[in-house]
């Protein structure tokens, strides 16, 4: 009992010093931010040398800090890892070749938690370090939560969301969006399905959340438009058991469906399906090509599945293969979206500011608002009045569990 | 349409017996020390994540060898958690409980997320398949649930009634005090009930890894579920856990016929308040 | 025990005190922006404190509360014009209803079926908030949605919004107080301590517990309608069960049934987070392993520490005395 009451005081202590630091932050501040930053920064470093690569010596002078904002905890864990590693490989590769405007690039990574308030800390605790510029939030609920943020603190933020509605509701000349949005893979994979694959009756499988609502939409829409008959069916997040809608699917009688939904519901999908009986072609979002999702699943499930994404490792041009071969050495791993979106947008910052001449976050905006045909692993990046980069979308065939390079689709807006 | 309706009625009888595992497996636990157990979604979790990704993916240990292997593993770990976790938390009141267990299930998923990483996998060539009669089908990976679901309940009803550490289980669960005069010794007892439930979850999260994939929110949704189960069979009564799952199981698949399918989730939770509200004692009108 | 009083409300005192002078010496958005996240935490868990704080009623269903607030004042102002300071009055309304409406099922068992039906209620509104995409925005919420003015001074800056809801919060917790030291308040804790006694004395405890759950609802409401006009956009990602939770651990930190309690847990928990964030990759684990051992070991919450330091003190000078 004694020992329990000693715990309980050192704990205590602990938790009221938490306090006391809190209420003393005032003055305390700026030594306590400095210290977060050195820490990450240390992390990165340790995670390299580990990794027996070294560390930029080429360039020199004060480093420009890149914030980035990724879900490492919480409900999409795999996202902010990528994120990271992406981001800080792009990091690794521009220091050795000698920095952008002779300076080092530094990344300040924190974590958003894959939550509003915890991202809304996230991109506030990024501003005040001072960065040039952000990449992330991923998330389209929390791009849209920071936009704010970053309009008030004036720098850039390149955002891997796609959400349609980074578009149609706000007008943040701050805000750059990296990935093809979901109109234009959606409208991607509604074409596809109708002139390629000629199906006349389409069935719509979603996620509720906005990634798969956002489709949703776009895609009736195209189908309304072109007078295709089509049936809609959702799912919610975290659902286990499809197996009422797979059946109003087959019922229906559709001789094709479109799925757009995240990672693990796409394999619970790809099984139901094929469990079910459910056999006409599958189009879906670009979760069904990340090998994340092929390792769940067995490759006849996938038979007649194809993807609309922005990125595939089959896609045989030299700069993705590079790409690809360049971080299996680092990680030992393939890269997938995510890896790809922020290493692209990490070069994407380099090439501004040395077009800007400049750090001025003013003038990197300028510069990335001017971007037209940067060449990156995930496309060519090309900025248009809504500071979109991306317009067009790559469409994958699954062959034996894998994704196979079918053919680059440009979608002109 | 008829043999949509069959088919709905055989799938809900297969995630039934998911959530009835999950209802007996926090009812046991609830018995012997009192606390509702708000970790066991993540403790299903981790069991899955030892037997595929330590035994099976790491270790590349036969399927039989894994489920042995990760079953002692989770006693051992269940030793663990009864004796620095429930069993001082068996005399607080229920807030404690409650928020010591829920912070014990975030523990866990960082803990998996640090040491397993975060990327979902799956098991390959475990309990893949399905067998179709007709034209309904079922995956194996249910019929498996449902033996194992069967099996647990006959040899839990067996251990309680005939055996000595069950009936000073059931004496536990009937009164903590009373026991403890009688000389029971509680704490063994209850450390005996947490390992029963911890391998319990560890059978559910290998028996589901088919069917959910491993990752770290796989059985969020089942853990609700399965509190639901509970209540509605018949609170603190295992064979009721059975008969709640089943009834939860097969509602929401009807459902899905009525409603857009989003809102099927909603019926466990509306089944729940409305057996509240009306007959707390649940449809076997047996509680402990 | 009067005088144990009188040192609380000059802790409170200076806790207010001390948040309003804050940003007078920093201006960095982050901090800014924790301290409203904290104030508004504390509105919220000042409710909470009447149902599961004094009547020991746990209650998991604040996260779905506050979502209604926050949808309510939100879709009001936004879409219809109103201004926020009616839709909040008709958030807090909302909050009486749901308080009523709810309270009365789940108030009728004992014990741990409150937890599950609030739990459940939280779920059903999340699904309904993710959904009902025409009316909620869904998972891509509701953005723009407006802030106010107190009369000339208009609230565009999150400093100004946080003193308004500091002011807010030191109306609310004085409120709270009045009710604390009412004959509500005593009916509460009875209702934790001994409902055996209420009984005995012909008063309802259903009734009473109504009443707490009731006020627990309308603070709820408020504070949600207070973030949505802070945060400008709500999404129904933020209200899961994990948000309900992190109301039961501030009051637990804190320690329950305690004003001065709830204060010191809203500070504590809304910054531990943020502050810890220099582990790295750590930092959630040691958050949640801190919370876990307050909860086996400090049970009640950190202003207990006080009361055993000067305890501590008292013995060991009293000793003194003696030799």
């Amino acid at each position: 009992m004694k020992k329990n009451k000693l715990l309980s005081m050192i704990i205590a202590m602990m938790l009221a010093a938490s306090m006391l630091v809190g209420c003393s932050g005032t003055a305390a501040e700026e030594p306590a931010d400095a210290d977060a930053a050195e820490t990450s920064e240390e992390d990165a470093g340790e995670e390299e040398s580990a990794d027996g690569e070294e560390t930029a010596e080429a360039a020199e002078g004060d480093p420009i800090l890149i914030g980035v904002s990724a879900s490492i905890t919480g409900s999409a864990p795999t996202n902010g890892m990528r994120t990271e590693q992406g981001a800080q490989m792009a990091v690794d590769e521009i220091n050795a070749a000698g920095g952008v405007l002779g300076r080092p690039l530094e990344l300040y990574v924190a974590d958003d938690g894959g939550v509003q308030d915890t991202g809304i800390n996230a991109t506030n605790l990024i501003a005040s370090q001072g960065v040039v510029a952000q990449v992330g939030p991923t998330l389209s609920g929390l791009a849209l939560a920071v936009e704010g943020l970053v309009a008030e603190a004036e720098y850039p933020v390149l955002v891997g969301a796609t959400s349609p509605k980074l578009v149609t509701t706000m007008d943040n000349p701050w805000v750059f969006r990296v990935r093809a949005s979901d109109t234009i893979q959606a409208q991607l994979a509604a074409t596809y399905a109708t002139e390629n694959l000629g199906c006349s009756k389409i069935g719509i499988f979603t996620n509720s959340n906005d990634y798969g609502s956002g489709a949703r939409t776009v895609i009736e829409e195209f189908l309304t438009e072109k007078g295709i008959e089509f049936v809609t069916e959702s799912h919610n997040t975290g659902d286990t058991d499809m197996t009422g809608q797979v059946l109003r699917l087959i019922d229906a009688g559709v001789d094709c469906v479109i799925v757009w939904t995240d990672d693990a519901e796409t394999a619970l999908a790809a099984r139901q399906f094929y469990d079910l009986g459910l056999d006409v072609p599958v189009i879906g979002s670009t979760s069904i090509s990340t090998p994340q999702v092929n390792e769940l699943c067995q490759p006849e499930w996938l038979d007649n599945w194809y993807s609309c994404t922005d990125f595939t490792t089959s896609n045989d041009s030299e700069i993705v293969q590079t790409f690809v071969q360049n971080f299996n050495e680092k990680y030992g791993e393939d890269p997938e979206l995510y890896a790809v979106t922020y290493y692209s947008a990490v070069y994407l910052l380099k090439d501004a500011i040395e077009r800007a001449g400049s750090v001025d976050s003013a003038a990197i905006r300028d510069a990335l608002a001017e971007t037209d045909g940067l060449e990156v692993p995930i496309g060519t990046y090309r900025a248009n009045d809504m500071r979109e980069m991306i317009h067009g979308g790559t469409i994958c065939k699954m062959v034996d569990g894998k994704a196979e390079f079918l053919e680059y689709v440009l979608v002109e807006d | 349409m008829g043999s949509i309706i069959v088919q709905l009625i055989i799938s809900g009888i297969a995630m039934g017996f998911i959530y009835a595992l999950v209802g007996i497996e926090y009812t046991l636990i609830w018995n012997a020390s009192g606390v509702l157990n708000f970790s066991h979604d993540k403790l299903i979790t981790l069991g899955a994540y030892i037997f595929g990704g330590t035994y099976i993916v790491g270790m590349q240990l036969g399927f039989v060898e894994g489920i042995l292997l990760s079953i002692v593993t989770v006693a051992v770990i269940g030793i663990i958690i009864a004796k620095v976790i429930f069993i001082p938390l068996r005399n607080l009141t229920m807030i404690y409980t409650i928020m010591a267990t829920v912070m014990l299930g975030k523990i866990i998923v960082e803990a998996i997320r640090l040491y397993w990483g975060p990327v979902p996998f799956s098991v390959p060539g475990f309990l893949v398949g399905t067998v179709k009669i007709n034209n309904i089908v079922i995956s194996i990976a249910n019929i498996v649930i449902i033996i194992a679901a069967a099996i647990c309940v006959c040899a839990l009803q067996l251990f309680l009634y005939k055996t000595k550490p069950g009936k000073a289980m059931r004496c536990v669960a009937q009164n903590r005090n009373a026991s403890q005069i009688m000389g029971i010794d509680v704490k063994t007892v209850m450390i005996i009930t947490i390992i029963i439930s911890m391998v319990i979850c560890c059978l559910i999260g290998i028996l589901v890894s088919p069917l959910l994939n491993i990752s770290t929110t796989m059985s969020n949704m089942i853990g609700l579920k399965g509190f639901a189960a509970g209540v509605i069979g018949g609170f603190g009564y295992l064979p009721g856990a059975i008969v709640g799952g089943l009834v939860i199981g097969i509602v929401e698949n009807l459902a899905s016929m009525v409603f857009p399918a989003v809102y099927k989730d909603i019926a466990a939770f509306v089944l729940l308040v409305a057996f509240l509200l009306v007959r707390p004692k649940g449809i076997t009108g047996k509680t402990r | 025990m009067k005088r144990i009083a009188n040192r609380q409300y000059l802790w409170i005192g200076a806790i207010f005190v001390v948040l309003a002078l804050v940003p007078l010496f920093i201006d960095n958005n982050y901090y800014i922006t924790i301290l409203n996240q904290m104030v508004i935490n504390m509105i919220v868990v000042f409710g909470l404190n009447f149902i599961t704080g004094l009547t020991g009623q746990m209650n998991l269903g604040t996260a779905g509360i506050y979502a209604i607030g926050a949808y309510t004042s939100a879709l009001l102002s936004k879409n219809f014009g109103i201004s926020p300071w009616l839709t909040m009055m008709a958030a807090i309304c909302a909050g009486f209803l749901l308080g009523r409406g709810l309270g009365y099922p789940s108030l009728k068992m004992k014990g741990v079926y409150l937890s599950l039906t609030t739990l459940a209620f939280t779920e059903i509104v999340r699904i309904f908030a993710t959904n009902l995409i025409d009316i909620t925005g869904g998972t891509q919420g509701i953005n723009d949605i407006p802030r106010f003015a107190v009369g000339p001074v208009m609230l565009d800056t999150n400093t100004k919004y946080f003193y308004f809801i500091l002011v807010v919060a030191v109306l609310v917790c004085l409120l709270s107080i009045r009710i604390v030291y009412s004959k509500w308040g005593r009916e509460f804790r009875a209702v934790r301590d001994n409902a055996d006694a209420i009984e005995s004395l012909g008063l309802d405890i259903k009734k009473i517990k109504i009443r707490a759950f009731t006020l627990a609802a309308m603070y709820g409401t408020l504070g949600g309608a207070l973030y949505a006009h802070f945060n400008s956009y709500i999404t129904s990602l933020s209200f899961t069960t994990d948000l309900s939770i992190n109301y039961v651990i501030i009051l637990m930190v804190g320690g329950i049934g305690s004003i001065l309690g709830n204060m010191v847990g809203a500070v504590v928990v809304t910054l531990l987070p943020e502050l810890l964030r220099f582990l790295g990759d750590y930092y959630q684990i040691t958050y949640c392993i801190l919370v876990l051992i307050s909860a086996l070991f400090l049970p009640n919450g950190l202003v207990s520490i006080y009361g055993k330091i000067t305890g501590l003190l008292n013995k060991g000078s009293s000793a003194e005395g003696g030799e």
